[in-house]
């Protein structure tokens, strides 16, 4: 049987129904995955970028930090370089104040000695020139004494020039 | 940029060939073609129902199960290749899907109607797509003979598309129209939708019923003239010109230029008529 291709009849119910079931199909396979994945998609890239923009923060802050406690330290550092510049300064001068009186006393005690040596170096030149004397002094008198007369003599006659001195 | 077409020797001798054969048929045929006088006729059936729900058009029930199995094999297929990083084929149908998301978007108002009314358009507009498509891809149909019987057309003509039948069109009008009256309801209440028929002046009362009666007829018939028309349009054509033409560049042209705009323009309205209706 045929029919002209402008019709309605029977054929529009089940269009209908086809349209239903198609819809209902499709809204689970096909619209609701969709809808989903592309919600899922848009949260995980906004949470993505919430999380780089967090990171960049936090890195930020970091930074910030970081310079601060740079400042910090070179603030230290410079502190205990003039600190041990006056500490090295006080210490050359305790040095050389107690290096002076170190030269000192040891110039002293040089001196000291040289005085000692000096003392006994008189003293034994002053026996050598006793002695010395004494013997010019027996050349001169001749006189035939004992050694300890002799030096008692001579003390005396020393003695005696002194006194006349 | 000029580019130019060159032929190697083989390529040459095959189409100096294929358009002497092309030549020949169509000359040798050229007296032999007879006016289709089985166009603007389809195959029914009836079944035992009363009135005019006892006939029915097999053709168009046949290609629309097709259209329904295929779809959801292509919705199945989808839903199991899903991915967050999506594949080819999925960001294909994920941009076609927001684009008709986009539009439903902009033109609806109230934000919980979005996805149902989401829903409908892209099912119309999958639906109404493919029918059209099919109607430029040559296929296998049962036609109306010149004498008024049946006939097996082997590629002769193309796939019937449901589109081409106005039951599936007035059917979708007038659904469409339904479904933007209960959607109005919803949102505004019975008493303000009642009021709207009446304004802005009660004197406008039959015009606004004759605007909202003329919606699904302009809505269907539009989509009918197109799909139907254009299919008798490529006979006649190709009548007239004793098929020196092959019918397929027609075919290609409604089918896929006439067809994806009708399409488009089909679901759009649908979307306008409900947005529309939508408004406060």
């Amino acid at each position: 049987m045929s029919g002209s291709f402008v019709n309605f009849n029977g054929t529009s119910i089940l269009q209908l129904m086809s349209f239903f079931i198609l819809m209902y199909f499709l809204i689970k396979f096909l619209y609701r995955p969709f809808l989903n994945i592309v919600d899922k998609r848009a949260k995980e890239i906004k949470d993505e970028y919430k999380k780089a923009d967090d990171a960049h923060k936090e890195a930020e802050a970091l930074k910030e930090k970081a310079k601060i406690e740079l400042e910090e330290l070179n603030e230290r550092i410079n502190k205990m370089y003039e600190d041990a510049k006056i500490r090295v300064n006080e210490y050359e001068k305790k040095e050389k104040v107690r290096v002076q009186s170190e030269v000192e006393s040891l110039m002293k005690r040089a001196r000291n000695e040289i005085e000692e040596e000096r003392v006994k170096a008189e003293d034994t030149l002053r026996s050598n020139v006793i002695t010395l004397a004494v013997a010019l002094a027996s050349r001169i008198i001749q006189k035939d004494l004992n050694e300890k007369s002799k030096r008692e003599f001579l003390m005396e006659q020393l003695s005696r020039i002194r006194d006349e001195m | 940029m000029k580019t130019s077409v060159k032929f190697s020797k083989n390529e040459k001798i095959f189409l100096g060939v294929f358009f002497a054969v092309y030549a020949g048929v169509a000359l040798w045929n050229f007296d032999k073609v007879k006016f289709p006088s089985g166009v603007g006729h389809i195959w029914q059936i009836k079944v035992p129902l009363p009135s005019i729900l006892g006939t029915l058009n097999p053709m168009t029930i046949i290609m629309t199960a097709v259209l329904l199995v295929v779809l959801i094999y292509m919705a199945i297929d989808f839903k199991k290749h899903l991915k967050k990083i999506p594949s080819r084929k999925q960001s294909a149908i994920e941009i076609l899907l927001s684009f008709v998301y986009d539009l439903v978007k902009d033109v609806i108002p109230a934000e919980e109607f979005v996805k149902p009314v989401f829903y409908i358009a892209t099912t119309i507009f999958l639906f109404v797509l493919s029918s059209n498509l099919l109607g430029g891809i040559p296929g296998i149909g049962i036609g109306v003979s010149s004498k008024g019987g049946l006939k097996l057309n082997l590629f002769t003509d193309t796939w019937h598309s449901p589109t081409g039948d106005l039951n599936t069109n007035v059917t979708y009008a007038v659904m469409v129209l339904f479904i933007s009256h209960i959607f109005a309801i919803k949102r505004k209440g019975f008493k303000q939708w009642l009021k709207e028929f009446a304004s802005p002046n009660p004197i406008m009362l039959p015009m606004n019923i004759i605007g909202e009666i003329a919606k699904p007829i302009s809505h269907s018939l539009r989509l009918f003239g197109n799909i139907a028309g254009g299919g008798i349009m490529v006979l006649m054509l190709s009548y007239l010109v004793k098929y020196t033409f092959v019918p397929v560049i027609l075919w290609g042209f409604f089918g896929f230029f006439v067809g994806t705009i009708q399409a488009f323009v089909f679901s759009m309205l649908a979307i306008a008529y409900i947005g529309v209706q939508l408004e406060l």
